[in-house]
């Protein structure tokens, strides 16, 4: 990846970008600082934040995105101070690892109203400053689970199946006021996003062994991301197992099944049906 | 034949025409919504064909109702058979007239209904070891559809759902189907969201689109007949088998449709 390439794309730029606490968010708000973005690096989780390398700027913000109110509250200052926002990155996630029989109703609306509900308040509070800007871009980070589907996480690819949707049809409407909007699709990324009490019945090793790709560093991912944000790509895919995944899962999703059966072998081990 | 089958969204469209296609002699059916009436009128004409109406008006989107229905309903019977999540609310209008409000609204109608339906139902269902889990979606989940983004977005997760669900059911003896209908002639037009839009510009910018409409009892005879085929997912009618297939291959096709969409729009807000 060819890092200058987008060097210049951010310079000067307002950008928010949510959970910059960990993972990809924390790579790219490292390297959007790098190329002279001023970042809002918004995260629930104060550690994370901490752990950024501060510089004039950085700004991190503690800021839990299921909270509309004060997600309106933040975006209102920054268009005080700063005029405009020119990039939103909704990047926050989390994820769970389960057979959908274990997971209550309440596991499931804890994750779905950060993936969903967090991406939704962003765009509500954002989107509508942009149109009035007739300028932006926004950056709504999905997975190639969503397409493929992932046998054990049903809540996660449903939001992430949300952010395709969303991202299809909010592109055709945003360019017609010349915002900008695409999706990032990775695949396996070596984040914090799988850690042990994030899996419900299952060993995080046996779930880990499992996974039939390897890892990419969030570095490179953000690198991808970037690349593809400077160059105003719609689909932001990668590496290049996931594109061949998101060939398979639109032409021959049957050669996805051995896969999804693997997924849910260390969640049955020792199960019964009854 | 006394199965018990659950159908929410039971007192409009969809839900109420598939309650009168699946009603049967000694059946039980459990008619989910929030409006006690309709409800009590789609109750008697199920109790006209033999089988037994359970008027619960319950509000899917208030946590804890559904459990709450589910325990004091094996109370009578000792099992749930079938499952037909049907409930759902539209939305149209410009993404950026949508406040945070707006967007949980529809949230708790489109999705947290659904998840509530699979962590109670069908937990129950994959406990008793038997079962059928319907979702109905929209093609506009497939397709894409502006000036209906929040829905659109919102069918696309309950799709999101079914993919990695459908890998799980199995194991425990219940079987999920996917229901993903084109146009249908429902109150759900009536009853949607409008932003910045009505319900007589968007029904005429849907006219100039092409696709027919089928009434909510066709679409209930194509959901039975796609189950009694064992499809899982069920696709109708015609058009939205090829607009589905077509979608991921030649989104230029569709991107024709989105401008036709928002041409539709831009006309009506200068008249």
């Amino acid at each position: 990846m060819n890092r200058s390439s987008y060097n210049t794309t951010f310079e000067g730029k307002v950008v928010i970008l949510t959970g910059a606490g960990s993972g990809m968010g924390k790579a790219l708000a490292a390297m959007l600082q790098e190329a002279g973005a001023i970042v809002f690096a918004v995260d629930v989780n104060e550690d994370g934040l901490s752990s950024l390398t501060k510089s004039d700027n950085l700004i991190c913000v503690s800021l839990d995105v299921t909270d509309a109110e004060a997600y309106q509250g933040f975006v209102d200052e920054v268009i005080r101070d700063h005029g405009n926002i020119d990039y939103l990155f909704n990047n926050a996630g989390v994820t769970l690892l389960s057979d959908a029989v274990d997971i209550s109703s309440d596991q499931w609306k804890a994750l779905l109203d950060v993936n969903i509900m967090g991406v939704c308040n962003g765009i509500a509070a954002v989107y509508p400053q942009m149109v009035k800007a007739r300028k932006g871009h926004i950056i709504n980070t999905s997975s190639i689970a969503a397409v493929t589907g992932y046998a054990t996480a049903a809540p996660y690819t449903c939001s992430k199946a949300f952010v395709v949707g969303l991202t299809r049809s909010l592109r055709p409407e945003a360019k017609q006021h010349n915002v900008d909007v695409s999706l990032v699709c990775p695949g396996y990324v070596n984040t914090n996003i799988f850690t042990a009490d994030r899996i419900i019945g299952a060993d995080l090793d046996k779930v880990f062994s499992r996974m039939p790709f390897k890892f990419i560093s969030s570095e490179k991912a953000a690198d991808y991301i970037l690349a593809g944000v400077s160059r105003r790509k719609k689909k932001i895919i990668f590496p290049f197992s996931s594109k061949f995944l998101w060939f398979l899962s639109h032409w021959a999703p049957f050669m996805l099944a051995p896969f999804q059966r693997g997924f849910l072998k260390p969640f049955r081990e020792g199960k019964s049906p009854s | 034949m006394s199965s018990t089958l659950v159908i929410t969204g039971a007192s409009s469209g969809i839900g109420r025409a598939l309650a009168l296609e699946l009603a049967q002699p000694g059946m039980t059916l459990c008619l989910l919504a929030r409006r006690r009436e309709e409800l009590e009128i789609l109750a008697k004409e199920i109790e006209e064909r033999g089988a037994i109406a359970v008027v619960v008006p319950i509000d899917l989107s208030v946590r804890g109702q559904l459990q709450d229905f589910l325990d004091k309903q094996l109370e009578s019977t000792p099992v749930i058979d079938e499952v037909y999540h049907c409930a759902a609310s539209s939305s149209f209008g410009a993404v950026d007239q949508f406040s945070a409000k707006d967007w949980s609204e529809l949230y708790k109608v489109n999705i947290l209904s659904a998840t509530d339906v699979i962590s109670v139902l069908y937990r129950q269902m994959a406990a008793q070891g038997h079962g059928r889990l319907v979702l109905v979606s929209s093609l506009a989940g497939c397709t894409g559809y502006p000036m209906a983004t929040p829905y659109t977005a919102m069918k696309e997760g309950v799709i999101g759902i079914y993919r990695s669900l459908r890998h799980e059911t199995s194991y425990y003896g219940v079987k999920l189907h996917l229901v993903i209908p084109g146009f249908v002639k429902t109150s759900i037009y009536e009853k949607a969201m409008y932003r910045g839009c009505n319900e007589s510009s968007t029904m005429e910018s849907i006219a100039k689109l092409g696709f027919p409409m089928i009434s909510s009892e066709q679409a209930a005879i194509a959901i039975r007949e796609g189950i009694e085929r064992g499809k899982a997912c069920i696709i109708f009618p015609f058009y939205a088998r090829i607009l589905t297939f077509i979608a991921p291959w030649m989104p230029f096709v569709l991107a024709l449709f989105y401008r036709k969409i928002l041409a539709s729009y831009r006309g009506s807000d200068s008249s």
